[in-house]
């Protein structure tokens, strides 16, 4: 059963939610470039885990109102799908999910601009929703995207770094990819007024649930297929990002001196049978170990957070996370 | 005066900056001290006008590290687009900081519209002070 059936959550809902962000904004021209472009970027679709996870956390608090969980679970997309846009232009990626990225299809500068209207948007609404009574002072987009930014800055910065250590490698982790899953998680049951405590635990289960995210999707670049990952495999190897197989497979002294002659000029056919190694030199297990035990953290805080139904949620959050194929 | 306000903006700002980013502001002063004639002329109080300086030079720079041309074959672009988004989120935490969540929400449709216009080929040149002036003195008259 897909996740979001499990969850019991409709993301068409979030999907017209996202639209009508767009179409509703009287400032977008009617069928202009820009709209067409935010629309066909909302139609791409994606796992739309963030909304998801906005959806599960307001379900500690009390204070429900579907129509504002709604619409933050649309701006949490919104946030991540402009992140996405501007990502593929700092990898120089042609395709995203298989299909032509958007700077490619309507060039670097007004594809950051979509990206950063889907930014500015965002605070816009939730400006006006913050000026409700019991609104949230701290806009998620504050805290949300900083951290994101530093994910990429400390990316950058270890580029072909095969000294990187472990904690730079999971503090980078957490900015780029864990903080905006924990922030999701957090301001759902912020929104729905959940208590102080809650909302702190939820962020912590939401960390441990993203860097397990993180560390699967550095497993796929060995183990997926082109087709699944919709770029071909070995790519974060050739792009010099120092995963975290690729840590463990820097131990082994054979492997280190090949993994450590990658660089800018290496082309993807000349990293194959180093592929194949690393595939077959138990790094790839030790991920996966590492993989489990943070999905064991977040189950543990879960279990923790028994007295509410919604717990049962979270753990249908880590078993999807951990059975994730691609 | 207006040294001492600039100094403090810069100083205050450089410290919100995460070293990671290498970023170095270096606006020109005499935009600053356009500023903060603005921010006299609208009312605002000494002790505050620091901080709408420093609000304002994030702003302006996340404006002008996203300004055209950005080419797929410019070593710096990387940067520039990290450096915009950086700086963009910076001026949002650093103004819930200041608690500022006003003037926030008051520059929003405008920082908005500036994306649009961009997205639309119309690059053209940012009228951002004016923008504070009138969010400001709407809240000198409000009060």
């Amino acid at each position: 059963m897909p996740l979001h059936q499990k969850l019991r959550i409709d993301l068409r809902r979030v999907d017209r939610e996202m639209k009508r962000i767009v179409k509703y904004d009287n400032d977008v021209p009617p069928d202009s470039e820009l709209e067409k472009s935010l629309l066909q970027t909302i139609d791409a679709g994606g796992k739309r885990l963030r909304p998801m996870l906005v959806t599960v956390g307001s379900r500690f608090g009390t204070r429900q109102n579907d129509n504002r969980i709604v619409q933050l679970a649309a701006a949490a997309e919104f946030i991540h799908t402009a992140s996405l846009i501007h990502d593929d232009l700092i990898d120089r990626s042609p395709l995203r999910r298989g299909e032509p990225s958007l700077h490619t299809l309507i060039g670097p500068a007004k594809a950051v601009y979509v990206g950063n209207y889907m930014s500015a948007r965002v605070v816009e609404l939730l400006s006006q929703v913050d000026e409700e009574p019991g609104g949230d002072r701290q806009s998620f987009t504050a805290v949300a995207t900083a951290e994101l930014c530093l994910g990429e800055y400390e990316q950058l910065e270890h580029a072909y770094n095969y000294s990187m250590s472990l904690d730079d490698y999971l503090l980078k982790s957490k900015h780029k990819t864990a903080h905006l899953m924990a922030v999701s998680l957090e301001f759902g049951a912020r929104a729905a007024g959940a208590p102080e405590a809650i909302c702190q635990s939820l962020y912590r289960f939401g960390e441990h649930l993203g860097l397990s995210f993180q560390i699967r999707d550095d497993l796929l670049d060995f183990t997926a297929s082109a087709e699944q990952l919709g770029k071909p495999a070995g790519s974060d190897l050739l792009g010099g990002q120092v995963t975290l197989p690729v840590l463990y497979a820097l131990e082994d002294p054979r492997l280190a001196v090949q993994i450590r002659s990658v660089g800018p000029h290496t082309k993807a056919e000349d990293i194959q049978p180093l592929l194949e190694q690393i595939r077959t030199s138990g790094a790839l297990k030790r991920a996966e170990t590492f993989c489990d035990e943070e999905l064991q953290r977040a189950r543990d805080i879960a279990l923790l957070l028994g007295d509410y139904t919604a717990h049962a949620d979270l753990l249908s959050l880590a078993d999807y996370f951990g059975g994730r194929t691609f | 005066m207006n040294d001492t306000m600039i100094r403090e903006a810069l100083e205050r700002l450089q410290a919100e900056i995460d070293p990671v980013t290498r970023i170095r502001l270096k606006p020109e002063k005499s935009v600053l001290v356009e500023a903060l004639t603005v921010f006299e002329r609208c009312g605002v109080e000494p002790l505050r006008r620091p901080r709408l300086l420093a609000i304002y030079m994030l702003l302006a720079s996340a404006f002008a590290r996203h300004s055209e041309p950005l080419e797929l074959d410019d070593t710096e672009l990387t940067r520039r687009i990290l450096d915009g988004d950086y700086l963009y989120s910076l001026y949002i935490q650093y103004a819930l900081k200041c608690k500022e969540e006003s003037l926030l929400r008051d520059l929003s449709p405008f920082v908005k519209k500036i994306q649009i216009a961009r997205a639309l080929g119309r690059d053209e040149e940012i009228p951002l002070l004016s923008a504070f002036e009138q969010i400001l003195l709407n809240q000198k008259e409000a009060n």
